[in-house]
């Protein structure tokens, strides 16, 4: 029997809902001291107002729905749902309030690319926002890219048994630490750690190809705060372009494979164990699958002669491949240029990469490869078990972080997410047909989309109908999620409705 | 005939130095690849130096492309768009690469003329006074309600 939610359950989840929503109030203080720092009074504006509502609707939550019930599970898997679509509302008034989106639904649109680190842009007119601006709307990938739950449990929270719900609902599984809040805490730090120093090196970078010293201290933190966390917003237009600059784009390259390593690996090798970099699984076959990668779009590019010379076709291409698969969307190119020039097997390449993303429990969106390698496994045990006498017992192992042995329980885990991703992928792809988009450029944007990589074949932009853009913002919110969080809280939602 | 040749070339000078959008640069940029081209727009963001060389950003409403020039020609331009300002508005004269060998593959115009069209202004952003209202209202209540939150234990 299908047991209605009582009203304590529904506390519990207004209470931790309330909590992440006075964080994300709280975090609006970091644009509203940039405006005040660059004299810009509107965007004081605007993040006085909207940090004053998000707080007010975060204070007023926990007041009203104040419990001390522990959390369950179909709690936690709810709160993060909700949450980041919650935010996402929230975090989108200063933007709405800029006036620099079309309407609310853009700004919404630009929030939950944020939060979810996907990268798709809807602003009118990215050259002339406000410093502020800019810093929210990367901040709010750094934010995303963490966790706003994490955030919010290794900030506000009380450490209990419970946290680990809400840490995995976000998509994570986790635990580096034996503490949930340890663990959260741990990612924090990494993150904080390459922040400093990623800042740093990019900001050096940019000075020295001629942007002025607080620019590009600005534009260093942004584009680290996108790119580490596998977002790919950038201050300008052109993307990573604007700056025509090879030692930039090798700088960002090393910063989002960084960003894509699961944080239990980071623990792994600055805890001494550098062995675990040869022995993981993920590791090897993400270098395998950009190898790869790199081979077909490489030779699709040869063939049809894009590039001048091997050293430009070598940079575009390792740039933009690597881009994909790390789920970041930073781009060289003009969207038009990849349709038009690239070819259909470079883009079959760039699309399996995006599927593909990088690894669980980092900030990169997709499938994550290493639940391709658990499938892998799973498939080369199946077909060993065909060779072998039906009586004989086989084990198959695989090491990430330590070694363990492949059940039927995991690779149900991972077939079942791969099959979602795969499902919505198409799903995606046929919206975009409907709406009277060519197959193969609908399919790309769906791809992007799921995976949180941001790239555009052109289909994304502030002239789209509005229910496409609602159903690509419904994708990239489930792809961030990885489905399981928006599960839990449909089955809230139906036993709320049906139950007893 | 002699008039009709001239009415000819007079519209064939007029036609080049048309500006062609940069959608237009970009998605035929076969076509024009090494061809001579004019393209106008406003100067956004930075003026990035390059030796005695420099790059602009020249954003025409649609796009913005990469400019290659000599620090001379870039002179023409003072002001670059941002939050605070409307930047120059140029016009370029030069060659544009579809996938310049010289920069690593970038689609470019390597120009051999800037000439101002107009110049760059301050932008006026007033503050809107019903945000300063609903922002005071608003911190009223997040102030009273803090105080209240502040006492859960």
């Amino acid at each position: 029997m299908l047991i209605k939610p009582r009203l304590e359950d529904h506390k519990i989840v207004g209470f931790y809902l309330g909590t992440v929503l006075v964080g994300l109030g709280a975090a609006m203080g970091i644009p509203l001291l940039t405006a005040l720092c660059f004299r810009e009074w509107n965007p004081l504006l605007d993040y006085s107002l909207s940090g004053a509502i998000t707080l007010s609707l975060g204070f007023a939550l926990r007041l009203s729905c104040f419990t001390k019930k522990e959390i369950g599970w179909l709690h936690g898997l709810t709160v993060a749902a909700l949450s980041w679509l919650v935010a996402a509302l929230m975090a989108a008034l200063p933007l709405y309030f800029s006036g620099g989106f079309g309407s609310y639904l853009d700004a919404l649109f630009e929030a939950m690319n944020a939060l979810a680190t996907a990268g798709f842009s809807l602003v009118r007119d990215l050259d002339h926002l406000a410093v502020a601006h800019n810093m929210w709307r990367h901040l709010l990938m750094l934010l995303g890219g963490q966790g706003i739950v994490v955030i919010a449990l290794s900030m506000l929270v009380r450490a209990g048994a419970g946290g680990f719900k809400l840490y995995a609902g976000e998509g994570r599984d986790e635990r580096i630490l034996p503490n949930i809040l340890h663990t959260a805490r741990f990612i924090c730090l990494i993150s904080s750690l390459f922040l400093v120093l990623g800042t740093a090196v990019l900001a050096l970078i940019l000075w020295s190809e001629g942007l002025p010293p607080v620019k590009a201290l600005l534009h260093g933190l942004w584009l680290f705060m996108a790119g580490f966390h596998t977002g790919g917003f950038t201050p300008q237009t052109q993307s990573i372009l604007y700056y025509h600059s090879w030692r930039l784009e090798l700088a960002l390259l090393g910063l989002i494979i960084l960003g894509i390593f699961n944080f239990h690996l980071h623990y792994a090798v600055l805890s001494g164990d550098k062995k675990e970099l040869r022995r993981n699984i993920e590791l090897n076959i993400f270098f395998l699958s950009v190898l790869l990668g790199a081979f077909l779009v490489f030779w699709a590019l040869i063939q049809r002669q894009v590039y001048p010379g091997l050293l430009a076709m070598f940079r575009k291409g390792s740039f933009l491949l690597i881009s994909a698969h790390t789920s970041t969307g930073y781009t060289t190119l003009y969207p038009a240029q990849l349709f038009r020039e690239w070819g259909q097997l470079a883009l079959l390449a760039l699309m399996t990469a995006m599927s593909l993303g990088g690894s669980v429990c980092s900030t990169a969106g997709g499938i994550k490869i290493l639940r391709l390698g658990l499938i892998g496994k799973a498939l080369r045990q199946d077909v060993q078990r065909l060779l072998l006498p039906d009586n004989a017992v086989l084990a198959e192992k695989y090491h990430h972080i330590k070694d363990a042995f492949l059940n039927d329980k995991i690779v149900r885990g991972a077939a079942l997410i791969t099959l979602l991703y795969l499902a919505v992928f198409l799903l995606g792809a046929v919206a975009g047909v409907c709406y009277g988009y060519p197959f193969f450029a609908a399919l790309f944007e769906s791809i992007s989309a799921t995976s949180n990589t941001g790239l555009s074949c052109g289909i994304i932009n502030p002239a789209l109908p509005a229910g496409l853009k609602i159903i690509y913002l419904l994708q990239i919110w489930a792809g961030r999620l990885e489905f399981i969080a928006i599960f839990g809280l449909l089955a809230y939602g139906w036993s709320c409705w049906r139950g007893k | 005939m002699r008039y009709l040749s001239v009415l000819f070339f007079l519209l064939g000078a007029l036609a080049a130095a048309e500006p062609i959008g940069s959608a237009e640069l970009i998605v035929q940029a076969a076509k024009y690849d090494g061809r001579r081209v004019v393209y106008q727009g406003e100067v956004i963001g930075d003026i990035l130096p390059r030796g005695d060389k420099v790059w602009l950003n020249v954003h025409d409403g649609q796009n913005a492309l990469g400019i290659f020039t000599t620090r001379s020609a870039a002179a023409q331009s003072k002001t670059a768009g941002s939050y605070r300002q409307r930047g120059d508005i140029v016009r370029v004269s030069g060659v544009l690469h579809r996938a310049c060998a010289a920069h690593g593959g970038d689609l470019d115009i390597h120009a051999e003329k800037i000439e101002l069209i107009a110049a760059g202004f301050p932008l006026a952003r007033p503050a809107a006074k019903w945000k300063i209202v609903l922002a005071l209202l608003f911190a009223a209540l997040t102030f009273s309600l803090g105080r209240l939150n502040s006492r859960l234990k």
